[in-house]
């Protein structure tokens, strides 16, 4: 055991620290989930990019760095560290763009990755539909095969699509075996029948709107697909692997790459700046709430830092993820109640807290609600009985 | 950064984990209880005694001991794994106090009941003083030796010392937890009483604040294998019980509980474990008069203790109180093993600095000025049960 980072991490850190500090924007960018915010926070990731800092554990040829998992956790620390501008293209670069390393053909990497990194191309996520959110393999988008051009046309409807209003291009899940009626493989069943497809938003036949969240951002969109054509380079993972390709994601996005632990070590010292400024000092009892917040933080931190370990021996963390998922979200919440409550009568102001606050709500909802992933815990690591 | 266990923690928990599993059963638990009459039982301590000697043999007393004076050379952190497994199988001997909080002190005073010690023949019980100013030494009426930190001013030149059981005044007194052979001390200890073990009240008050907080780390450590064997034995019982014609485990609920309560004890395991790695490579003592950097990196080693042991002791908590609730009326008697491992964790929770203790502590160092205490909070260890 060695918990102190190598010489050559504190010198990437360093390193990193010091761009960063040299380039975030002094006052926050416009939020990354309207129209405006978002063109704000593109032009930050092509800095980001030129600098080599936009997917630094991607390789050099599409403009990464080759860091260990351990430099990007460094990373992650300076960035939230610093308060530098939220990802507006994380669904790309940390959902989807694991999954393109892990299944992608050589030719897919190379038309798909640079662009991804240098945020020319923005993904959005479409899995969810308005018939199917927990129970996912629900799903009733469908694709049905064109041989004639060499692909496939896909319809149906997705929704909760995460920016996007503003992204250029879509990566979504759609049935192409159906499970009744004329053609049918039954046996196929719900989880097999089921395709992952790349879509360019701009492809004729596809409607988006956007709508509103919580915080009365345009940060959701609602996608309608009518015969859109896609070709078969446009396929991840094979035809009827879809849920394989999936699944992948969402061990992404439970666990490390779409919430590593700098963000929520960030944010507990920016709850306990925020208490110390109150004048006379917090109440006991929201002292302790802030402690703990602090204590949280740094449970999460050691925990990956502990999975990672584990990770470079060779063992994933499969279905720990979940842990992960359901740590960091409730913490959150914790957190922005908490400042919520020290913020007092001044807890409503729109704001850095109150909108953090709002935002914290949805976490344990998104990437599987927080009921699945307790299903998923006591099954998958506890080996309770399905009911 | 690396969190594989050393060869040497690894080690010593194979060693030591053999025996504990074969011998360390929860009939020998029941042995260290009081029979009705609310003595203890020659036979069954001395049942407890055998498996303390063949645990002996395997080095595990002197792991904190140098290998000159016959230990096994080891640190802190090695012994964590260790402390854990003996928490899982309720090992009722006062194991942290003995190898953690002990051992160094003897070997350090080239005290001449050392030898004894390491091989098993010598347990030695701490004790501590109640918010009534009542001085109580768990395991008291099982131990060879008693260390009285608080009592170090007494003797005319000061000092820590260390008695012999017999040396004492004391009577039994009956806890939640039967085998915790508690002992309530009946009056002062005689200036010429024992011998010192430390000589200078300066001295005797880093030293004895440097085995707290070991001890703390171990009650940690002791607090996550209790916490993960309630868990343990819940789950293997809901898997098994059925109701309503399926396993009760099939339910949400029960699944849910135990979802949360695991996840305690897994984000409880990485803090603990870290806190022994900087303890062992911040020892609180021997920094008096030591450069500021050392000051604070024992700083830092204090709290990790202070973080290891509020996730630690919530865990237990946790754990308890869900296994109690997913087994039902089981769970509610003497018969049944799950109450031997949840009264220990209750009796360890409050044993070192209780939760609201430590938070105090890191809120002091993290400059978290308290409304209603002014300036700071939470006093040296010592003062701790006063507070
Ligand atoms: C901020 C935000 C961003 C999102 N971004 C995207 C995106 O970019 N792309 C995308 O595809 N989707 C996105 N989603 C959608 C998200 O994946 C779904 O909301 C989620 O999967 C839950 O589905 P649902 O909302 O339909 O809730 P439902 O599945 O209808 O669930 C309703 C309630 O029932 C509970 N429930 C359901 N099934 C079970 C069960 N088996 N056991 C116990 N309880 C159960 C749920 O936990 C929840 O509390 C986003 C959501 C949010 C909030």
């Amino acid at each position: 055991m060695d918990l102190t980072w190598s010489d050559e991490d504190e010198a990437f850190r360093a390193e990193a620290r010091a761009w960063l500090s040299a380039n975030v924007p002094a006052a926050p960018l416009p939020s990354g989930d309207t129209r405006e915010g978002f063109t704000a926070h593109l032009e930050w990731e092509t800095k980001l990019f030129d600098a080599r800092w936009a997917v630094v554990s991607w390789p050099k040829r599409y403009g990464g760095r080759e860091a260990s998992l351990w430099q990007w956790l460094v990373f992650e620390e300076e960035y939230a560290r610093a308060g530098a501008p939220q990802r507006v293209t994380q669904n790309g670069i940390f959902l989807l763009a694991p999954t393109v390393f892990e299944f992608g053909t050589p030719e897919q990497q190379e038309r798909i990755l640079p662009r991804m990194a240098a945020g020319l191309d923005t993904w959005a996520q479409g899995w969810s539909e308005p018939g199917a959110g927990s129970d996912l393999a629900g799903l009733r988008s469908a694709g049905v095969r064109d041989d004639e051009r060499g692909g496939w046309r896909l319809s149906g409807q997705k929704t909760w699509t995460t920016r996007g209003a503003f992204c250029t291009h879509l990566f979504g899940l759609f049935r192409t075996t159906a499970t009744s009626g004329p053609g049918a493989d039954p046996a196929a069943g719900r989880h097999r029948g089921l395709t992952y497809f790349l879509v360019p938003l701009d492809a004729p036949g596809v409607t988006v709107r956007g709508f509103d969240r919580l915080d009365g951002d345009e940060g959701f969109a609602e996608v309608f697909l009518d015969d859109v054509f896609v070709p078969d380079e446009n396929v991840l993972g094979g035809v009827g692997k879809g849920w394989q390709v999936a699944m992948a994601t969402t061990g992404s996005e439970r666990g490390l790459t779409l919430r590593p632990p700098g963000r929520f070590l960030a944010t507990a010292n920016r709850l306990v700046e925020l208490a110390r400024s109150v004048p006379g000092g917090a109440s006991p009892a929201l002292r302790d709430r802030v402690v703990q917040a602090h204590i949280d933080a740094r449970a999460y931190q050691l925990f990956t830092l502990h999975q990672v370990s584990g990770m470079l021996r060779g063992r994933q963390p499969g279905p720990a993820s979940s842990m992960n998922k359901l740590f960091w979200s409730e913490m959150d919440v914790r957190i922005h109640e908490t400042a919520l409550d020290l913020l007092g009568e001044g807890g409503e102001v729109d704001g850095a807290w109150s909108r953090g606050f709002l935002f914290s709500l949805s976490g344990p909802i998104y990437a599987g609600t927080n009921e699945i992933q307790r299903n998923v815990v006591a099954e998958r690591l506890l080996g309770l009985p399905r009911a | 950064m690396d969190f594989e266990l050393d060869q040497e923690a690894v080690a010593l928990l194979a060693a030591a984990g053999a025996v504990l599993d074969a011998e360390a059963t929860p009939d020998l638990i029941r042995a260290a209880w009081p029979d009705g009459g609310q003595r203890l039982r020659p036979a069954g301590l001395e049942q407890v005694r055998k498996v303390w000697v063949t645990l002996a043999d395997q080095g595990v007393v002197g792991a904190l001991v140098g290998e000159d004076d016959g230990g096994l050379g080891l640190d802190l952190g090695h012994t964590v794994p260790l402390l854990e497994r003996i928490g899982y199988v309720g090992l009722p001997v006062p194991a942290v106090e003995t190898i953690v909080y002990a051992a160094p002190l003897l070997a350090a005073a080239g005290h001449p009941a050392l030898p004894d010690m390491l091989a098993g023949r010598a347990l030695v019980a701490v004790g501590t003083t109640t918010a009534a100013g009542k001085t109580l030494v768990p395991h008291g009426q099982q131990a060879d030796l008693v260390i009285l930190p608080e009592d170090r001013a007494s003797p005319p030149e000061g000092g820590l010392r260390v008695f012999a059981a017999g040396e004492l005044a004391w009577e039994p007194v009956t806890t939640v937890d039967g085998a915790r052979a508690l002992a309530r001390l009946a009056g002062p200890p005689t200036d010429d009483a024992g011998t010192v073990l430390v000589r200078g009240p300066e001295a005797a008050r880093a030293a004895a604040d440097a085995a707290w907080w070991r001890a703390a780390l171990g009650t940690s450590a002791v607090l996550v294998g209790l916490a993960a064997r309630m868990l343990s034995i819940t789950i293997a019982y809901v898997k098994q019980r059925q109701q309503f014609g399926v396993p009760v485990g099939s339910f949400q609920a029960i699944k849910h509980a135990l979802a949360s309560a695991h996840i305690a004890v897994e984000f409880a395991r990485p803090a603990v474990l870290a806190a022994g790695w900087e303890q062992a490579r911040f020892p609180a003592d021997g920094l008096a008069a030591g450069p500021p950097r050392a000051t604070q990196d024992a700083q830092e080693a204090q709290d990790a203790t202070s973080v290891a042991k509020v996730l630690a002791a919530d865990a237990a908590r946790l754990a308890a109180r869900a296994s109690i609730q997913c087994h039902g009326a089981i769970a509610y008697t003497t018969e049944y093993d799950l109450h031997l491992f949840a009264k220990r964790a209750w009796a360890l929770i409050p044993a070192y600095g209780d939760p609201t203790w430590h938070r105090a502590h890191l809120a002091r160092g993290l400059g978290l000025r308290d409304a209603t205490a002014g300036a700071t909070a939470a006093a040296a260890p010592q003062q701790r049960a006063a507070m």
